[in-house]
């Protein structure tokens, strides 16, 4: 009686122990969760520069105008 | 064009001359506002080749900047700029302080998770930053012991990453931690795996940072996995995730969560364009990075 009920509680703790691992996220998955959405990174894709002087010789040749977006710290980079 | 104020105002440079010369030129009810009470040129700048100033706005809301963009192009066709020179030596000449091709860069993002209710949106979205490690502390990682032994992660390592990557950026430029403001930081790692073209490592440990006013805190605990080559002494892979409590408002972040909140951070190396131009924000503030490097 005690033996076998022993063995189905080893068998139920084995595969709660299961579960458990199988639910513990990875670091890769703590990191994604952490990373910004496609929507966070919408602006990201408008295709910015860094270099200015480079960037007036594009525009002076594409005939546009400059957008520049000056911050404490690149906004590409740093909050 | 995206440019940083510490770079572009404030360092030598044929770009920093060029923009100052627009910043003093432009005027906007926002900009006049700033130059009145300092000498802050953050903002949206809208002008031609030749320097000519069309707009200018510091105002994020997307439709207040659609408009701005909207007025400066009809300004700037009906006031078409001037052709101008720009030479080789202008756009070469260096502008930002980059990585040396040796050093590995990590983009490092900040969240608070949960975001409490009744906070402000500002807390909703990521801080983001860069993470520089160095080949000189490649190379210890790669005289460390056999597998399965432990030890320690290089010092200035571990403490770089807790004096300026394990912090609350979400909101704006954060106070960095000095090293006296770093309780803890004490990080073990293992090697993992070890063959001639890759040593793979995991770290683990804990980190515990307070501001000496009292006001400011962060505390918790880091896990990653770092791959190396050891036959060019270069980092290739870093993963890295810390979740802790902090607490408090910086200088220029206020609107924290009240009280103790859950923050944080993902660390993810990085090889593009931008991650090898753009310098952590310490180093751009300092304009060097030998406080960085050392950051005891």
């Amino acid at each position: 009686m005690f033996a076998v009920s022993g063995a189905l509680f080893a068998l139920a703790l084995a595969s709660l122990n299961q579960k458990v691992i199988a639910q513990t996220p990875s670091l890769n998955d703590r990191i994604a969760n952490v990373l910004p959405c496609a929507a966070e990174e919408k602006w990201a894709t408008a295709g910015w520069r860094t270099n200015l002087m480079a960037a007036r010789l594009e525009a002076q040749k594409a005939r546009k105008p400059l957008f520049l977006w000056i911050m404490v710290g690149n906004p590409q980079g740093c909050t | 064009m995206t440019g940083d104020t510490h770079e572009l105002q404030f360092k030598r440079s044929p770009a920093q001359k060029w923009f100052m010369g627009i910043y003093h030129r432009t005027s906007a009810p926002l900009l006049d506002a700033q130059k009145s009470f300092s000498n802050d040129s953050q903002g949206m700048y809208i002008v031609g080749p030749d320097g000519k100033s069309y707009g200018y706005t510091n105002d994020h809301d997307p439709s207040n900047i659609q408009e701005a963009m909207n007025g400066a192009l009809k300004r700037y066709h009906a006031d078409p700029p001037k052709t101008v020179e720009i030479s080789a030596n202008e756009i070469d000449a260096p502008f930002a302080h980059s990585p040396a091709p040796s050093t590995a860069v990590v983009r490092v993002y900040s969240r608070i998770r949960p975001v409490p209710a009744g906070c402000t949106w500002l807390n909703n979205g990521p801080g983001r930053d860069f993470l520089w490690v160095y080949q000189d502390e490649v190379k210890q990682m790669l005289c460390a012991p056999k597998p399965g032994c432990a030890f320690k992660l290089p010092a200035a390592l571990a403490l770089r990453m807790a004096r300026y990557h394990l912090m609350d950026n979400v909101r704006g430029t954060p106070d960095m931690w000095a090293a006296s403001e770093v309780k803890r930081a004490d990080f073990t790692a293992r090697i993992t795996g070890d063959t001639p073209a890759l040593r793979t490592i995991s770290f683990e440990g804990r980190f515990e940072m307070a501001s000496s006013s009292g006001r400011r805190g962060y505390s918790g605990r880091i896990e990653g996995e770092i791959g190396l080559d050891p036959r060019t002494a270069m980092l290739t892979r870093f993963r890295a995730y810390a979740a802790g409590k902090a607490f408090g408002d910086g200088t220029y972040t206020p609107n924290a969560p009240k009280g103790r909140y859950n923050l944080v951070v993902a660390m993810v190396e990085a090889h593009d364009n931008i991650a090898r131009t753009v310098p952590p924000e310490a180093v751009s503030t300092e304009n060097r990075d030998t406080a960085y490097h050392h950051p005891n």
